[in-house]
């Protein structure tokens, strides 16, 4: 089978896309560095490699199969040297589809295979027509359950399989309400970024100089500017935010189907991302100020990845109610296994240390200020001071751990609330850390590695650590359930 | 269904003193051979930087450090002393213990760490031997999980031989839990 035809066009695309990454220095020297006779010569070269990366496009094009054999996906490719790839079925992960403008308008996908490799092991069609991608997918799907099932025993409680369940779905309403709850301070720390570099090259261009004086002359003038500052600031935070959450989130589906779950969405580029049970580590949720007003959280479902574990892996839903969060609970790990959970606080001195820290660092520096009359930035470290205590405490009074037979739970967060769950057969392995602090006050660190990240408790006591290093290492090492 | 959730259930009572518990755990040091190696691997750098210095010094005669060149010795010399101490205290805090079903290995001078990996988690081990561990004998055993880098364990400081075993031991263990 080749891919659709309209892959030709996604491949010219890229290799332009490549070409052009590679060799922009190249370009820009020729674009900018001689003027005159030399334009027809680089109008020439763009012409020639523009012309050769078509046609090598083309040739990769006609180059690439792919098929599928008894229990495998076999892959033909390369214009230089050929190249073939077989993937069996019980290999691989996740299928996942996704749509860009171009794609939507010819009505094919882009399918991502990942596998369970260990080293950089997934595969890209550029293009497949709808129709075919999804029998793929099913015929896949469907094999690989047939092996499965003979050798692997069901360790999830699931209702009804290989019938699409949908979980929730937004509309644009509430969405456009879960993005004007969003973080912020993201987009705005993203905005002040720009305009530091901007501040940056007006520096650059000396234009830095002419508009100092310009405000800095006229106080009142200056006070106008910088409210006016402040408040485009907060309005183009908050845009950006909505518009990115808008354009990511879409008409989002989140639905349950066989053993994972799915996620569709997308305004631009519609993705279609699943996880399966198996792959996924640890969940959690967690929410703001903003969040908890109108009652809705984010939802992360985080994947053991072969590549490696950055944030790509992890499935978020967006304005997940209480009741989603409850949903997916039951049906990845079942309600019961969350009874007989009994949270226990972190040390106090958790709090207490870094108050005390952050006060002797700070503290001297108000009484300098206030000692040179300098009562305005005296009083702002002074609120900067308090903030920074309302925050430590917050985070101190919000982090506490609980575990059963199967379940380890972390609650964490600042001015919202994070929780965290993961079963206790997905830990890898286990640390205590220990600061000289720490040893003397027989406290320490805990910290959990999971193929989908770590977690970490920290100021318990070191009886308690040990006891549940004990209990946990007992738990994971009884569990003969597989991981992945 | 549910034959299959009763089938696959388990909950047997653990009463607690049941639990292998780590505090009662024998630790072994790493082979002394070590502590030299690294002293040498440490003077060998220091070596390097000397010369550097006293190629800028003295051969380029460069402004900056022909003008501070005591100084600069001193704080080298200052710099190593305070290294060597460092590599040899530490040394005595590295520690390893094998039990049943998973391996630990302590570290740590002031910021103390253990990590334990349970055999059922170990992906691979490699055993490596470099050019100074060659001179005196070494080995250094590396165990890999699925945690990601930061949960690898390192363990350095074992003759080949022993390194080798405790990789085919943990191996061994590793494949057994895979067949269950």
């Amino acid at each position: 089978m080749r891919q659709s035809s309209v892959a030709i066009l996604m491949i010219v695309w890229k290799t332009y896309k490549i070409i052009f990454r590679q060799a922009w220095p190249i370009l820009l020297l020729y674009a900018f560095g001689k003027s005159g006779d030399n334009n027809v010569r680089v109008i020439i070269g763009l012409a020639v490699i523009a012309v050769a990366g078509m046609v090598y496009s083309i040739i990769n094009y006609y180059r690439y199969y792919f098929y599928l054999r008894d229990d495998e996906l076999i892959i033909e490719s390369g214009v230089f040297k050929r190249k073939k790839l077989s993937i069996t079925f019980d290999r691989i992960q996740t299928i996942n589809f996704e749509q860009n403008i171009i794609h939507k308008i010819f009505d094919v996908v882009r399918l991502k295979i990942d596998t369970a490799g260990s080293s950089k092991e997934e595969f890209n069609f550029e293009s497949i027509g709808e129709e075919k991608a999804e029998a793929l997918r099913s015929l896949i799907l469907k094999k690989k359950k047939s092996i499965k099932s003979s050798s692997e025993a069901i360790s999830e409680t699931s209702e009804d399989i290989s019938k699409e369940e949908l979980i929730f779905e937004l509309d644009l309403l509430t969405l456009l309400k879960a993005g004007a709850v969003q973080n912020h301070l993201k987009s705005g720390g993203l905005i002040l970024a720009f305009m530091l570099w901007i501040w940056q090259s007006l520096q650059e261009i000396d234009m830095q100089e002419a508009f100092e004086n310009t405000v800095v002359e006229n106080l009142q003038g200056g006070v106008l500017f910088f409210s006016a500052l402040v408040v485009v600031f907060i309005i183009f935070s908050f845009a950006i935010s909505l518009i990115s959450t808008v354009v990511r989130h879409f008409d989002l589906k989140f639905s349950r189907i066989d053993k994972a779950f799915k996620i569709r969405g997308g305004l631009f580029t519609k993705k279609d991302i699943s996880a399966k049970d198996q792959k996924i580590q640890m969940i959690s949720w967690d929410d703001n100020l903003l969040m908890k007003l109108i009652g809705i959280k984010n939802l992360t479902l985080k994947q053991a990845s072969s590549v490696n574990l950055s944030n790509k892996k992890s499935i978020k839903v967006p304005a997940c109610k209480p009741e989603h969060i409850e949903r997916v609970k039951e049906m990845l790990y079942g309600l019961r296994k969350f009874e007989a959970l009994n949270f226990a606080p972190i040390d106090k001195r958790y709090f207490y240390r870094q108050s005390i820290i952050i006060s002797l660092i700070l503290l001297p520096i108000i009484g300098g200020l206030l000692y040179f009359e300098l009562v305005f930035q005296g009083i702002a470290v002074v609120l900067v001071l308090m903030l920074i205590m309302l925050s430590l405490y917050l985070s101190f009074k919000k982090k506490s751990y609980a575990f059963n037979n199967d379940m380890l739970v972390i609650n964490g967060g600042m001015y919202g609330d994070k929780t965290t769950i993961l079963p206790i057969y997905k830990i890898q392995s286990i640390k205590k850390k220990q600061t000289p602090y720490q040893k003397r006050n027989n406290l320490a660190n805990l910290i959990f590695y999971t193929a989908s990240g770590s977690i970490g408790i920290p100021y318990i006591d070191t009886n308690v650590v040990d006891k549940a290093i004990d209990e946990l290492l007992y738990k994971v090492e009884v569990s003969n359930k597989k991981w992945m | 269904m549910s034959d299959i959730l009763k089938e696959n259930f388990e909950n047997k009572q653990v009463k607690e003193f049941d639990i292998p518990q780590i505090a009662t755990i024998e630790f072994s040091g790493l082979e002394k051979n070590q502590l030299k190696s690294d002293l040498i691997g440490s003077s060998l750098l220091f070596l390097i930087l000397l010369i550097v210095l006293t190629l800028l010094s003295y051969v380029f005669k460069l402004d900056f450090f022909n003008e501070n060149a005591l100084y600069l010795y001193t704080g080298i010399v200052v710099l190593f002393g305070l290294i060597s101490l460092f590599t040899y205290y530490a040394f005595f805090k590295k520690s390893y213990a094998l039990r049943e079903k998973d391996v630990i290995f302590n570290k740590g001078l002031f910021w103390k760490s253990s990590t334990i990996i349970p055999f059922n988690r170990v992906q691979h081990c490699e055993v490596n031997v470099g050019p100074i561990d060659k001179l005196f004998g070494l080995a250094e055993l590396k165990i890999f999980t699925a945690g990601g880098s930061a949960s690898d364990l390192s363990i350095e400081g074992l003759t080949p031989a022993t390194a080798q075993r405790i990789s085919d031991y943990i191996i061994g263990k590793a494949s057994v839990d895979e067949e269950e």
